[in-house]
């Protein structure tokens, strides 16, 4: 199995070419047509956008919102205005809480997240219950690593304002089914927040198909620069919501004792805008669209199936999360008894293999799995056989220093 | 996928894996990570003092009984790697039996010598005994914190005992 796209296309596997980069779930190593869009903008387009009234800042502002445009067509947005620029999935997922959640949740309320949701979600979401005094409700879990879809309708009521889930989880890869967790939302008049920081770099997405409300993703993870993400929201809820940052940009006529603001997008995104890392997140979305997000799903879940089967036969390894390669992204997640995941990490730096150890901004996962930590393997476009290959062969050697220290 | 036949990877580092992995991993502590000395817990009445690493969740309780100016006895129980778990057990096999005070300038110590890449002096390797293999920590910085991770617990227990 080849790379989908070749590591000349990033720089910096380019010269390192003995690198195994597969810790892309954590943040994907950024395409030279990204670097190169970022420099552009600087170089030739910098002002700040919807300010001057000279050509150079109209021209940074026509930049600004042609990133826009070609994110929200990246992820199936109809409407580009109700895409906005955070700094990431977790501002956004707290413009949701902040922004939605205090206007809308309240004491006898209740929120349902899943025992696999991200930190990012999950303590916003709980530290939104507390504040509110609504009940937090976690849907537990299946053995293989799914949301338990019969835990989560139990806990969906008449009382459920905000259900938060995954798209994919970031620790165990799994693909949840979107579309019948919304149904499920929607039966109660909740609203559903769907986090794609471990979708949308990988397969194709498209929300309004999705039909949920929210949905978040960094641009860091698909090869765009870190600092920039989206939050997309339904117009009819971003209309209604107030702002909940206050400055330059989001107003319209500033009185002395009152404020009006500015409409969609720019209400939710007070100050200087960080245009030129919204341009280079078009540009990574640019680069995902021409290799084709259908393809890079191909290529991904055929080497998620490669990471299964080898990984499989270790001795005394434990897999986390389901074992189909269909219903898994390029995340595989594993734990040996006797080698602690940090002691691997280290003993992988050493053969060149980057993976990541720990808890995965997932603790409340950590602890349903009786673990305080795992190994994470994480594929994208450029990853192949190679990486997979090293990878095992730097785990047989952890395996063999130990079993009996036969290093020495 | 026939994988155990394929030569190993280039190294990045420029070491072979073996000479830098080994001095991480020497077998003092991995004797020490297989067969913990003072793993257990100490009587309920004695304060167990719990530290976490928050960036990898994992977790290290101590109790340190203190008599007088003495330290009576030790133990702790650990959800962590093997740097964290052998540093514990050889760092509480140390200051069992010793006063207080020699306990703190361990503790001191083993923090200072976490910091130091060079090859140990005569001075700075002097009665170190086992805990010198934790100098070798100093060449993995992301490790340090496993090691520090032991240092605060034990200072802890030791003004809590």
């Amino acid at each position: 199995m080849t790379p989908l796209a070749p590591r000349s296309d990033f720089p910096l596997l380019a010269g390192a070419p003995a690198l195994h980069y597969l810790d892309s779930a954590a943040t994907a190593q950024k395409p030279q047509a990204v670097l190169d869009a970022i420099a552009h903008f600087y170089a030739y387009d910098n002002a700040n956008p919807h300010r001057g009234a000279y050509a150079l800042s109209a021209r940074a502002t026509e930049r600004y919102h042609d990133a826009r445009t070609t994110v929200a067509r990246f992820i199936g947005a109809p409407d580009a205005d109700c895409t906005l620029f955070v700094r990431g999935t977790t501002e956004a997922m707290n413009l949701v809480a902040y922004g939605w959640g205090e206007a809308n949740v309240q004491a006898g309320d209740a929120i349902v997240v899943t025992a696999m949701d991200h930190h990012a979600s999950f303590v916003t979401f709980q530290q939104l219950a507390r504040r509110t005094g609504a009940e937090f409700r976690i849907a537990e879990l299946t053995s293989d690593g799914r949301i338990d879809l019969e835990s989560l309708a139990s806990m969906i009521d008449a009382r459920v304002k905000l259900v938060a889930f995954p798209h994919v989880s970031n620790a165990l890869g799994t693909i949840n089914p979107v579309t019948d967790i919304v149904a499920m939302a929607r039966a109660v008049g909740a609203i559903a927040v769907c986090d794609g920081a471990q979708a949308v770099p990988h397969l194709a997405v498209d929300v309004d198909a999705l039909g949920v409300d929210f949905y978040a993703f960094s641009g860091h993870k698909l090869g765009g620069p870190m600092g920039i993400g989206v939050l997309w929201g339904r117009r009819s809820l971003l209309e209604r919501m107030a702002p909940w940052q206050f400055g330059g940009d989001m107003i319209e006529v500033v009185g002395d004792q009152q404020t009006t603001f500015n409409s969609l997008p720019h209400r939710f995104e007070a100050g200087t805008p960080n245009a030129a890392d919204a341009v280079g997140l078009a540009a990574a979305c640019d680069y995902l669209t021409a290799l084709g997000m259908d393809r890079v799903r191909a290529h991904e879940r055929a080497l998620a199936a490669a990471l299964l089967d080898a990984l499989q036969p270790l001795d005394g390894i434990r897999i986390f999360g389901p074992m189909d390669s269909a219903s898994r992204s390029g995340v595989v997640s594993f734990a040996f008894d006797d080698v602690h995941a940090h002691d691997l990490a280290t003993i992988l730096d050493e053969h060149g293999v980057c993976v990541r150890a720990g808890h995965h901004c997932a603790q409340p996962l950590m602890r349903r799995l009786g673990i305080a930590a795992t190994a994470r393997a994480s594929v994208w476009v450029h990853s192949a056989e190679d990486d997979v290959r090293a990878l095992v062969m730097a785990l047989q050697h952890a395996k063999v220093l130990f079993a009996d220290g036969a290093l020495r | 996928m026939a994988l155990s036949a394929d030569p190993p990877p280039p190294m990045v580092a420029g070491l072979p894996p073996e000479a830098s992995l080994a001095s991480l991993y020497q077998e003092i502590i991995l004797s020490h990570y297989r067969a913990p000395k003072h793993k257990g817990a100490l009587d309920a009445g004695i304060a167990a003092i719990e530290h976490r690493n928050p960036l990898c969740g994992d977790v290290l309780s101590v109790q340190i009984a203190v008599e007088g100016s003495r330290i009576a006895d030790a133990a702790f129980t650990a959800r962590a790697c093997s740097i964290t778990q052998a540093a514990a057990s050889m760092v509480l096999d140390r200051v069992i039996g010793g006063t207080v005070a020699d306990a703190e300038e361990t503790v001191s110590r083993i923090e200072r010598l976490i910091e130091i890449t060079a090859p140990l002096t005569a001075l700075q390797s002097q009665d170190l005994g086992d805990l010198r293999a934790l100098a070798s920590v100093s060449r993995f910085p992301a490790r340090k914190a496993c090691v520090r991770l032991v240092l605060g617990a034990v200072r802890e227990a030791i003004a809590a005992g």
